[in-house]
């Protein structure tokens, strides 16, 4: 197990490097230059050619790559021109928002794709069936920039029950701003009320993230959940006069690995992915900043949140690798052949 | 507007923008009388206490002179959270454009300052006493030559409008409460500077100096995330990047006229939810709404639509290295060729105004005496018949690919030029690019955008911009007359004797076009009709200290 | 799933073998046939609707925000259109950049993955970690960065959706033509002495084929979602073109004051469109998976 992690932690090094390379070369075919954004629009030749020599522009290009990745291994991605400050600050204020918005919607995903699968799996017929398959199949296909309007049209206009979908609520004076994320300040000066808050401004986001991509983990569970009812042990735990809660321990227990395994690539992919929900929502996390960022042509922070992602991403897969394998010992031996 | 808005960068020209940057406050303490008391206490109930505003962002960094200062969000609180040492008195706007309180630009006020004086080449000013600033520090002259001294090394904005447009060369400390500017000239434009540009409002240099490290010798990291001026609003708390709430200080020098409301800004991004809010009430007010989102609000009895005369302008910017656009007659058939009435129906749905000067109707000094341009595409193929390009020529028209807007005025625009053999190619590409080809490439025939704010406040202003060695002179504008105007502009300090040549520097503007005016744009907010009071800002903030909520 | 990134196969799931027999023919109202017909209607309708109607494109104020009628169906947009209309032509946009755009990246990416999978040489690892590294990346954002800096307007839709997709098709390609390859016949076609192009388009490419194809009818329905996401979030087509993710955006602010047809209409004909091309790629899978 352990020698298994360390090949997989080590191998996460040349793909990040990859990346790093990758956003450089990206950064020198692009038409704009960098040192004219980063100047200011006031900016005087003189000051453009000064801040060329700040960035390194002016030296060769193996150089520049060095000087490049020396910055950031000491964090330094550059200053943001939108929001002038350092982009590693304005990513790091940001992320905690992200991260609760995307746990949470994976969370609820994933109770709600398990929950369906255990009642739909192994069903051909009958309302439950049609239930699974539609969302099994529809849930892949409605976008989350339609069902997010439907749910605020729904539960902010039609009927009220959840407050204006604009930013996560509970804030305020008396909870001071910790890690930037609404609920988990709110937790951390224990305030009850600006708890509740954050929470009813968290469920149309979540909500909408969950209905959108807890259909892939609900299909892998649901197939998962057939496959391993119809292997032998379970018949075994049957004739054995196994209760029926038992028979779907061993089968949950034996299905979860794959099930897991998705969850974690929704995951992954929704780090940097909620963009659209993000904006929707106000929600004030990395997937508005990149919008932002890209729109008005911020270039250190999109260097920074391409970055930033995609490295987060590239963790989330390792510990779901790793988690599998060690609830399935046998990938490690697969993997290794 | 591209419809993620709204932390978009004003790009080079915008400097203006930058100039533009305040006025805070002042609700009409010598203007119209408007005590925003009154109203409320009139109608028996009680005035509201706190108000909400949803924007497209709020500020992240509230150094008054960061470069981040550029952007609309960042106005929306340094302009409440510092004090100019004069300020412009304000009067009503005209009720069909909403009501609310606009810019007397002739009247200058005393805010920090009580009052100044010219004479040889050098302002002097008499600083209030007993103000305080957040931290609790008095405010001094030296305070004042800290703020200038900050601006001269970080050589940012702030530089640019002391030397620029203030004219100022060097500020020392006649004694606790007296300051001095030397300036090159009478450096008329000085005082509407100050007022406007928050870049140069005084910082608390007592506070700011425990902040300063080996590293950052101006307290540039501090200054960003605190409040140290002498403004009417303090920040009672900050979720960066979600929500900022200002709060009235009761120690405000001007207690007659403080601010009554808390404010809290939310970001949100999508200008529909912003306006979705404001219909439900859950703010008061909504920024930066899309021209079709107006047009839906102003049909909602609840609402009320607030239009300022104000210096954003769609304009097209010729560059005169280009061998065809540098014929004078050129541009005056292209400019007398601009449908301006299509083009406000048909684009703006009626929402815009004709440009007769490339000066803003609002400014002091505005004059549409010389305009002679009235749309007419006779005049203007006898103009290209008479320039040296009889048979026409192609250009290509550039414009930023994130405006929608500008992609229908640009359409209207080639077929009209088409008719006087101006074939134009329309190029719609990505800001950024276009901002460092025109500014630093300058390989653009011609450029159009419609966020320009470019001025001070006074007529003048466009010399400082468009005059040998303007800052915004990046297509190579030549005129002697213009640059003969902005010399005599310069040399006068009342208003009175400066007038003719605030007028003579527009006719030369007019008679040698540097730029091409397509139609002035309304600075727009949308508010609930219960708020009262709202006044203008040619930063495109909002000043809050005059706003009232029944 | 809805949003724009596609999610990566579960590794290896052990395949349970079906308990379908193998027909000759499939049923009438298969998927596939369901699939296919809806298909050919939305293209139907995208060519000859906008043709047909086309006085009711014509902006007209007096008719704005009409709720659905028998005259207009789905209603009217809030400068007097007709929805269904502007729909059907919204159509042309999405279904052309996403069919465009994924064939692109179906021929450029097949090519690069025939060849790396054939080849097997040490460049063909560099890449494949390349392509993680590109993968870990969430596609909308990856689109988004192309057309803020490449401009927007449908044909730098058409490449940034093609471009997006690529690596999906090199892994795809790469991996059956490693299989293919396996084949007894192409170790027989090799020791016969054919060119390596030769064992490539008789042997290999045939086999290939299938499987890109499949990948084609899902790719192009995600693709649909990323345009109308790129659409919704303000970038991509050129102003004023019709765009169902546009046109989702122009709705949200009417939400309040009740004109709901704005949003469920264009929302409506994604999620049909979205759904067709999956019933046919799904459809093509089973077909594999029986043989």
């Amino acid at each position: 197990m352990v020698r298994y992690a360390t090949v997989r932690l080590i191998t996460i090094v040349p793909v990040t490097l990859a990346l790093m390379i990758l956003t450089f070369i990206v950064t020198q075919l692009l038409p704009t230059n960098p040192a004219v954004v980063a100047a200011g629009p006031l900016a005087t030749p003189e000051q453009v050619a000064q801040m060329e020599a700040r960035l390194g522009l002016d030296k060769s290009i193996p150089e520049q790559l060095v000087a490049f990745l020396g910055r950031l291994f000491t964090g330094d991605l550059g200053q943001s021109i939108g929001t002038g400050n350092a982009v590693i600050e304005d990513l790091v204020r940001r992320l905690p928002s992200t991260m609760v918005l995307t746990t949470s919607g994976v969370l609820v995903g994933f109770v709600l794709a398990i929950g369906l699968a255990v009642v739909t799996a192994n069903r051909e017929r009958g309302v439950l069936a049609s239930v699974g398959k539609t969302f099994g199949g529809l849930g892949s296909s409605v976008p989350d920039f339609v069902v997010g309007p439907i749910l605020i049209l729904l539960f902010y206009v039609a009927i009220p029950v959840f407050p204006v979908p604009i930013g996560q609520g509970g804030s305020g004076a008396d909870v001071p701003a910790v890690t930037g994320a609404a609920l988990l300040d709110a937790v951390i000066a224990g305030n009850g009320g600006a708890i509740v808050d954050a929470l009813t401004h968290l469920a149309l986001p979540s909500l909408t993230l969950a209905l959108c991509y807890a259909a892939p983990i609900y299909r892998v569970a649901v197939s998962s959940i057939e496959e391993i009812s119809r292997r032998r042990f379970v018949d075994y735990v049957i004739l054995n006069g196994g209760s029926n809660k038992l028979r779907w321990r061993y089968v949950l227990e034996n299905a979860f690995p794959p099930i897991l395994t998705m969850s974690g690539l929704v995951y992954g992919l929704l780090i940097g992915g909620a963009v659209v929900v993000e904006a929707i929502f106000s929600w004030g996390g990395i997937g508005e900043y990149a919008v932002e960022s890209i729109t008005g042509n911020d270039f250190f922070a999109i260097q920074g949140f391409v970055m930033v992602t995609a490295v987060l991403s590239m963790l989330i897969y390792l510990s779901v690798d790793l988690i599998h394998a060690w609830l399935d010992p046998r990938t490690i031996k697969r993997s290794a052949s | 507007m591209s419809k993620v808005d709204s932390r978009r960068r004003r790009g080079g020209l915008r400097l203006a923008c930058v100039a533009l940057g305040l006025t805070v406050m002042t609700t009409a303490c010598g203007g119209g009388g408007t005590s925003s008391t009154g109203d409320a206490a009139d109608s028996g109930k009680p005035a509201k206490t706190s108000m909400s505003v949803a924007a497209g962002a709020i500020a992240e960094n509230i150094d008054p002179d960061a470069p981040s200062a550029v952007v609309v969000a960042n106005y929306q609180t340094v302009k409440n959270v510092y004090e100019p040492l004069v300020r412009f008195g304000y009067q009503a706007n005209d009720a069909d454009l909403g009501g609310g309180l606009k810019l007397d630009t002739q009247k200058v006020e005393p805010a920090l300052a009580t009052s100044w004086e010219y004479a040889d080449n050098a302002w002097t000013f008499k600083l209030r006493e007993g103000v305080k600033s957040h931290a609790g520090n008095e405010f001094t002259s030296a305070d004042v030559v800290w703020t200038y001294e900050r601006s001269k090394a970080l050589a940012a904005t702030g530089a640019l409008l002391w030397t620029k447009f203030m004219g100022v060369s060097a500020v020392e400390a006649v004694d606790k409460y007296t300051v001095k500017f030397t300036t090159d000239g009478a450096s008329p434009m000085l005082l509407a500077t100050m007022a406007v540009a928050s870049y140069v409002r005084p910082i608390d240099s007592t506070e700011a100096k425990k902040h300063v490290t080996a590293d950052d010798k101006w307290a540039a990291k501090w200054l960003g995330e605190n409040a140290a001026g002498f403004g009417a609003y303090a920040i009672s708390d900050w979720q960066r990047p979600r929500s900022i709430t200002l709060q009235p200080r009761p120690d405000y020098w001007d207690a007659a006229n403080s601010g009554n409301l808390a404010v809290t800004t939310q970001a949100v991004t999508n200008p529909a939810q912003r306006l979705n809010a404001l219909t439900k009430g859950d703010v008061d007010i909504a920024l930066g709404l899309t021209p079709q989102q107006v047009t839906t609000a102003s049909q909602n009895d609840s609402l009320t639509v607030v239009k300022f005369n104000a210096n954003t302008r769609a304009f097209v910017y010729p560059n005169l290295d280009d061998s065809n656009i540098a014929d004078v007659k050129v541009r005056q058939a292209m400019w007398t060729a601009v449908p301006t009435k299509d083009i406000i129906e048909r684009v703006y749905n009626g929402d815009a105004f004709e440009l007769k000067s490339p000066v803003s109707p609002y400014i002091a000094g505005y004059t549409d005496e010389f305009f002679r341009y009235d749309h007419s595409m006779e005049k203007a193929k006898a103009l290209m018949a008479e320039s040296s390009k009889p048979n026409g020529f192609k250009s290509e028209l550039y414009y930023s690919s994130e405006e929608p807007i500008l992609q229908q005025v640009a359409e209207i625009l080639k077929s009209s030029w088409a008719q006087i053999g101006i074939d134009i190619q329309l190029k719609a590409e990505p800001n950024a690019q276009l901002q460092t080809r025109n500014f630093n490439n300058h390989d653009i025939p011609l450029y159009m955008e419609d966020l320009g704010a470019t001025e001070v406040p006074d007529a003048c202003s466009i010399g400082a911009l468009w005059a040998k060695g303007g800052i915004a002179n990046s297509n190579n504008y030549h005129d002697d007359t213009f640059n003969k105007a902005f010399e005599d502009c310069l040399d006068q300090v009342e208003f009175a004797d400066r007038e003719p040549a605030m007028k003579q520097l527009q006719k030369a503007a007019i008679d040698n076009p540097m730029v091409i005016p397509i139609v002035g744009l309304y600075s727009t907010t949308v508010i609930r009709s219960n708020v009262q009071n709202l006044a203008f800002d040619p930063s495109g903030a909002t000043p809050y200290r005059t706003v009232t909520v029944k | 799933m809805s949003g724009v990134q596609q999610i990566p196969q579960v590794p290896q799931l052990p395949q349970v073998p079906q308990a379908e027999t193998p027909r000759a023919r499939g049923p009438l109202l298969s998927s596939r046939n369901v699939g296919l017909a809806i298909l050919a209607l939305i293209v139907v309708g995208a060519v000859i609707i906008p043709w047909i109607l086309a006085d009711r494109l014509e902006t007209r104020l007096g008719d704005a925000l009409l709720g659905p009628s028998l005259s207009h169906p789905f209603g009217t947009d809030p400068v007097g259109r007709d929805l269904f209309a502007r729909v059907a032509e919204a159509a042309r946009t999405d279904v052309t950049v996403a069919v465009v755009g994924v064939l692109l990246s179906a021929v450029i990416g097949g090519m690069i993955g025939v060849v790396v999978g054939y080849s097997r040489g040490r460049w063909s690892g560099l890449l494949m970690r390349g392509l993680d590294a590109f993968q870990a990346f969430p596609l909308l954002v990856f689109a988004l960065l192309l057309l803020a800096f490449v401009g927007g307007g449908v044909s730098t839709l058409i490449i940034a959706v093609g471009f997006v997709n690529i690596p999906i098709f090199i892994r795809l390609v790469r991996a059956e033509t490693l299989a293919a390859s396996r084949l007894p016949y192409v170790d027989a076609a090799t020791c016969v002495g054919c060119s390596t192009p030769r064992i490539l388009w008789r042997h290999i490419l045939p086999n290939v084929l299938t499987g890109a194809l499949t990948q084609t009818t899902t790719a192009a329905g995600y693709a649909i979602i990323l345009v109308g996401a790129l659409g919704f979030l303000g970038v991509g087509t050129d102003p004023g073109a019709a765009e169902w993710g546009v046109m989702i955006q122009e709705g949200v602010q009417y939400m309040t004051s009740g004109q709901w047809w704005l949003i469920a209409f264009p929302g409506v004909a994604i999620v049909v469109t979205v759904v067709a091309l999956q019933m046919v790629g799904e459809s093509v899978v089973k077909a594999r998976r029986v043989r």
